[in-house]
C-alpha cells in the first residue's frame, strides 16, 4: 500500500521519533563507553577503549557469560528436539487429544514470566530437585517450546502430503522417509527456531532468577552489577552486547522471514 | 532444449514381443470403499492384465482416483480383496508393493536433483552406488531428460518435471505404474506429445500401466483397455473401440464421440434389427450382439445412440434410415463442419452431424431443407 | 501370525511414543502450575510451609486495604503501557508495511534490535538518562526548561510506566505487523479499483483488517508489564511498588511462599481474562462475518 506523501513523510517522522526514543538511551551509553566521566561531566579528551579492558578484566562476567552460553544451547537443543517431535505428533498421531496438547505446550508462552518462573521454582522444591543450570535450561525450554514448536508445525503444515505419500511409493520406510523427506524440508525451519531460542534463552530474567541456582548467567550477573550501583565499563558492555543483538537481529529475521 | 524429441523414446529396437494379455496381473475383488459415511466405491471387481495399458475414465468424484490409492496403498478398502498374482496385497504397505505411482501433480521432491529424484527409490533399497549411477542415467535417458541430472525441480518445465516422475518411477522396474491424471497439468499440443510418447514407451518397456483420467479422448488414444466408473460403479469395461461403437448406456455414449440421443419406444423386430418409433418417424437399429435388445418387449422406452460422423447428407438407398428437415446451423470447425439439423416431425429433438468441411462445403447453409441417413448398424439401441 | 505380531508391536510403539509426548507437557507445565495452585491454599506457620487446605490468604488479600488498591493500580499501569505502544505502534507499523525491499528488511531489523537487546541493560540505560543527574534533566536545563533537576523522572511509577512502555514497544509492534503483512495486496487493490480513496481503504480494509493484531500486541504487553518485577525495582524507587514485585518479595525477603501463590494466582486470573478477551477479539474479527 503507498500513502499519499504528507502521510508518508507523517509516519517517517513519527517512525523517526520512536526510533530516537527506543535507541537513545543505547546510544547515549556507547558513546560514553569510550570517554572517561565524573558525574554527568564528560572528559571528552579521555577516548580510548580503557573500559573495555576493564570490563573484561571482570571475571563474573565472563563466567556468565560461560553459563549462558551453556543454557542456550541447552535450550536450543531440547526445545528443537521437543518442539519437532510434538508437531510431528500433532500432525501424524491421529490423537484427539492433539488439540489439548498443544494449548499446553503453549501455555507457558501466554503466562507472565513470574507465573512460569513460581511454579517451577516450586515444583522444583517440593519434588527436590536442587537449583542449578539444569532447572534454568528447564524453564527457559518451556518458555520458548511454545515458539519453536509452532514455527516447526507451521514448516510442517507446509509440507504437501503426496511427497510422503511419493516417498512410501519409492519403496522408502518410515525412518527413511522421515530421514530424507521430512528432515530436510523442516531444517530451515528448525534452524530459524534454534536462533530465536537462543535469542530469548540469552536474555531470559525473569524466570532464570526465579529457577536458577547459585549460578549466574549473564543476565543475572548484569542485574547484580546493576543493583550494586553504576560502574562506567557497563557502558562498554552495552555497546558489546548491542553489536551481539545487532548481529543477532539480522540472522533471525532473514531466517525467519519466507523467502520471496 | 529444442533438440529434445519426446515422441521417440530411445527407440533403437522396434522389436516388439507379442503381449501376454491374458495373464491377470493384479485383481480387484468386490472393492467397497467408504469415506466417513460416504460410500466412494461400489463392489468394484476389475482384472488388470500383465502388460496392458488400462485407463480408468471417470469424472471428478467418480472414485477413480480411489481405486489407484488403493493400488498404490495408501488407502484400505472397507472390504474386498486385491489380489496382486494371486496373492492378497491389502495389508501390504505402499512401501512394499511392486507397484509405483506418477503422482498428479508429480510429488518431485524439491530439494533433490532430477538424479537424486531418481535415484531415491534405488537409494531407500540400499542399492549399491555403481549400479546405481548407470540404472539413473538411463532411465533419464529413456525419458529424454538427459544431461538434467543436476537441475532443481523448480528449474524444470511442466512436462519435464513429468517425466522425471516417470523416470523416478520406472527406474525401480515396477510390474505395474499408476499415473494419476498425469498429463492434466499440460496445455493441449504437449499433452497430445506426451500421450504418444507414454504409449510408445509402455510398448518398448512392456510395463503394465494403469492410467487414471477425466479426459475420454486421451482415454481412447493410448489404452488396449478402459474402465469406465460412474459414481463408484463400473459402467463398462472393453476396448476403445468396443466402447466407442457398442456403449453400454447413455452414460458411455454421452462419454463417448458426442452421440446424438434419440429418444423413443422398441418396435416390432426382425432380423438382426429391432424397429424404434420415435418422434422423427420409424427407424431401424440392428440388434446384433445385443440379445437384450432383441428380447426386451415391445413399448420399451429406449434411446438410440447415433453418432453424429455416422450420418450421411443426401443418403443413398443403401442407408435404411432417413428424414428430411432444415438446417438450424453450421459450425465449422477446421477439417470438420459440424451442423445441427431439425428434422420435420413435430417434437422430434435436433439432431447434429459431423462432416468433412470439404464435403459440408457445398453449399449448406442455415435455413436449407436437408436430408439426412445413416445405417441401421451405425446406431445402437440403449436401454439404460 | 505375522499380522498379530506386527499390531502387538504397534501398540507397544504407540504406548511408547503417547508417553513420550506426554510426559514433558504433564510433568513440567500441567503439575508444577497445579502445585502453584495447590500452594496458594496453603498456610505458613512459624516459616514453615503447612500442607492444609485454606482460603486464609485470598482473605488476607481481599480483606487488606494495600493489596486490592495496589492491584488494580498495577493494572491500570499495565494496561496504559498496552494503549499508549499500540497508539505509538500503529504508525509505526503502517510505515513497516508500505516500505519494500531493503529499507523494509532495514527498518524490521532496527525494530527487531530493541526486542532482542539485553533486558537489563536496556533498563539501565534508561535510568542512566532519567535519573536527578541523568541525561535528560541536564539537557532540560541545558535548554533552560527547567532550573533545577525534576525528581519527577525516576524512582516513581511514571518511570515504570516511561520505562515498560519504551522496553515493551516492540511486543506491541511485532503482532500488529504481521497481520499488516497478512493482509492480501489483492484487497487493498479491490478497495483501490472499486474507488475506495486512500482514506476509505484505510478505514474499512486495513484498519478492520489489523486492528486485532494490534490487540493481541498490546495484550502481550500488558501481560509481560503487569507481570515484570524486574523494571519497578530497577527505576521504581520506594515509590514505584507495582504487584509484580510484591509477588516476587513473597518468595525473596518475606519468605511467604504460600501468600505469594496466592498473589500469582490473581495475576494469573487477570492475565488470562485479558488474553480471553484478546482471543476474542482477534477471532471475531480475523474469520468471516
Amino acid at each position: 500500500m503507498t500513502f499519499p506523501w504528507p502521510v508518508a513523510w507523517a509516519l517517517r517522522a513519527f517512525a523517526g521519533l520512536v526510533l530516537v526514543i527506543l535507541y537513545g538511551p543505547l546510544a547515549v551509553a556507547v558513546v560514553l563507553s569510550f570517554f572517561d566521566q565524573t558525574g554527568t561531566s564528560v572528559d571528552w579528551s579521555s577516548f580510548g577503549l580503557q573500559w573495555y579492558a576493564k570490563l573484561f578484566a571482570n571475571r563474573g562476567i565472563g563466567e556468565a557469560l560461560v553459563n549462558t552460553f551453556i543454557v542456550g544451547a541447552g535450550t536450543v537443543v531440547t526445545s528443537v528436539v521437543l518442539g519437532t517431535v510434538f508437531a510431528l505428533y500433532f500432525q501424524y498421531g491421529g490423537s484427539p487429544w492433539r488439540g489439548l496438547h498443544r494449548a499446553i505446550i503453549v501455555t507457558p508462552f501466554l503466562l507472565p514470566p513470574i507465573v512460569t518462573g513460581l511454579s517451577l521454582l516450586i515444583f522444583f522444591r517440593e519434588v527436590g530437585v536442587p537449583r542449578s543450570l539444569l532447572t534454568v535450561v528447564i524453564g527457559h525450554t518451556l518458555l520458548v517450546l511454545a515458539l519453536v514448536y509452532r514455527t516447526i508445525l507451521q514448516r510442517l503444515q507446509s509440507l504437501s502430503p503426496q511427497l510422503i505419500e511419493a516417498s512410501y511409493d519409492l519403496g522408502a520406510t518410515r525412518a527413511y522417509t522421515f530421514r530424507r523427506v521430512l528432515l530436510p524440508h523442516l531444517a530451515s525451519a528448525a534452524v530459524a527456531a534454534g536462533v530465536l531460542a537462543f535469542a530469548l534463552s540469552f536474555d531470559e530474567t525473569l524466570i532464570t532468577l526465579l529457577v536458577t541456582g547459585s549460578d549466574n548467567t549473564l543476565p543475572l550477573r548484569l542485574w547484580a552489577m546493576v543493583r550494586t550501583g553504576f560502574t562506567p565499563d557497563m557502558n562498554a558492555l552495552i555497546t558489546l552486547i548491542l553489536a551481539a543483538t545487532a548481529a543477532l537481529s539480522v540472522a533471525v529475521i532473514s531466517l525467519v522471514r519466507p523467502q520471496p | 532444449m529444442g533438440a529434445i524429441d519426446i515422441t521417440a523414446p530411445a527407440a533403437a529396437n522396434q522389436r516388439q514381443a507379442p503381449l501376454s494379455m491374458s495373464r491377470p496381473l493384479l485383481v480387484l475383488e468386490g472393492i467397497e470403499k467408504g469415506f466417513g459415511g460416504a460410500q466412494v466405491l461400489h463392489g468394484i471387481d476389475l482384472t488388470i492384465n500383465d502388460g496392458e495399458f488400462l485407463t480408468v475414465l471417470g469424472a471428478s468424484g467418480s472414485g477413480k482416483t480411489t481405486v489407484l490409492r488403493l493400488i498404490g496403498g495408501f488407502t484400505e478398502p472397507s472390504a474386498g480383496r486385491i489380489l496382486f498374482e494371486g496373492a492378497d496385497i491389502v495389508s501390504v504397505p505402499a512401501y512394499r508393493r511392486p507397484v509405483n505411482t506418477v503422482f498428479q501433480d508429480y510429488a518431485l521432491f524439491p530439494h533433490l536433483t532430477v538424479a537424486g529424484n531418481v535415484a531415491y527409490g534405488l537409494e531407500a533399497r540400499g542399492t549399491a552406488r555403481d549400479v546405481l549411477r548407470p540404472k539413473v542415467a538411463e532411465a533419464l535417458e529413456r525419458v529424454a531428460l538427459k544431461g538434467f541430472d543436476a537441475r532443481y525441480p523448480s528449474q524444470l518445465s511442466g512436462g519435464q518435471r513429468q517425466r522425471v516422475a516417470l523416470a523416478r518411477a520406472l527406474v525401480l522396474e515396477p510390474r505395474l505404474i499408476l499415473l494419476d491424471e498425469p498429463l492434466g497439468a499440460l496445455d493441449a499440443a504437449l499433452r497430445r506429445q506426451m500421450q504418444v510418447f507414454l504409449k510408445q514407451l509402455q510398448r518398448e518397456i512392456r510395463t503394465t500401466f494403469l492410467l487414471v483420467t477425466h479426459d475420454q479422448e486421451e482415454a481412447i488414444v493410448m489404452s488396449d483397455r478402459i474402465c469406465v466408473l460412474d459414481a463408484g460403479r463400473i459402467a463398462q469395461i472393453g476396448t476403445p473401440h468396443e466402447l466407442y461403437y457398442r456403449p453400454a448406456s447413455e452414460y458411455i455414449a454421452r462419454f463417448f464421440g458426442d452421440n446424438n440421443l434419440i429418444e423413443g419406444r422398441l418396435g416390432p423386430s426382425a432380423a438382426a434389427v429391432r424397429f424404434v418409433e420415435t418422434a422423427a418417424g420409424r427407424l431401424m437399429v440392428s440388434t446384433k450382439d445385443q440379445s437384450d435388445v432383441a428380447e426386451a418387449p415391445t413399448g420399451t422406452p429406449v434411446k438410440i445412440a447415433l453418432r453424429p460422423e455416422a450420418i450421411q447428407v443426401a443418403p443413398g438407398s443403401e442407408f435404411e434410415n432417413h428424414l428430411s428437415g432444415t438446417i438450424r446451423d453450421v459450425t465449422f470447425a477446421g477439417a470438420i463442419s459440424q451442423i445441427v439439423i431439425q428434422p420435420s416431425g413435430e417434437t422430434a429433438r435436433p439432431l447434429t452431424i459431423k462432416l468433412a468441411s470439404r464435403a459440408a462445403g457445398l453449399g449448406l447453409s442455415r435455413g436449407q431443407p436437408i436430408s439426412a441417413g445413416w445405417r441401421s448398424a451405425d446406431c445402437r439401441i440403449l436401454l439404460r | 501370525m505375522q499380522t498379530v505380531k506386527h499390531r502387538w508391536k504397534d501398540r507397544l510403539q504407540r504406548v511408547l511414543i503417547t508417553t513420550l509426548v506426554w510426559t514433558p507437557p504433564i510433568g513440567l507445565i500441567v503439575l508444577p502450575l497445579a502445585g502453584f495452585l495447590a500452594y496458594s491454599f496453603f498456610a505458613l506457620d512459624n516459616g514453615e510451609i503447612v500442607h492444609r487446605f485454606t482460603f486464609g490468604n485470598y482473605i488476607r488479600f481481599f480483606s487488606d486495604a494495600v493489596f486490592v488498591p495496589q492491584f488494580l493500580r498495577t493494572c491500570l499501569l499495565a494496561a496504559g503501557v498496552g494503549v499508549i505502544t499500540l497508539l505509538a505502534a500503529y504508525p509505526v507499523a503502517l510505515l513497516l508495511w508500505s516500505l519494500e525491499g531493503r529499507a523494509k528488511h532495514l527498518m524490521l531489523v532496527l525494530f527487531v534490535i530493541p526486542l532482542l537487546m539485553s533486558y537489563i541493560l536496556k533498563i539501565f540505560s534508561i535510568r542512566a538518562i532519567l535519573g536527578g543527574r541523568g541525561y535528560l534533566n541536564t539537557l532540560l536545563m541545558a535548554a533552560g526548561v527547567i532550573t533545577e533537576p525534576t525528581p519527577f523522572l525516576l524512582f516513581n511509577l511514571t518511570a515504570v510506566f516511561l520505562t515498560l512502555s519504551i522496553i515493551l514497544f516492540p511486543f506491541t509492534l511485532l503482532p500488529l505487523f504481521v497481520t499488516l503483512e497478512r493482509i492480501p495486496k489483492a484487497l487493498i487493490q479491490a478497495s483501490s479499483d472499486l474507488g475506495g480513496a486512500g482514506w476509505l481503504t484505510f478505514r474499512r480494509v486495513v484498519l478492520p483488517l489489523s486492528w486485532p493484531g494490534g490487540v493481541i500486541g498490546a495484550s502481550f504487553t500488558f501481560v509481560l508489564a503487569l507481570g515484570d518485577f524486574v523494571t519497578p525495582q530497577m527505576v521504581g524507587g520506594p515509590t514505584g511498588l507495582t504487584f509484580g514485585r510484591i509477588v516476587y518479595s513473597q518468595f525473596g525477603l518475606a519468605y511467604n511462599w504460600p501468600f505469594g501463590s496466592a498473589l500469582a494466582v490473581i495475576l494469573m486470573a487477570a492475565v488470562l481474562a485479558v488474553l480471553a478477551l484478546a482471543a476474542r477479539i482477534g477471532r471475531s474479527q480475523g474469520g468471516p462475518p
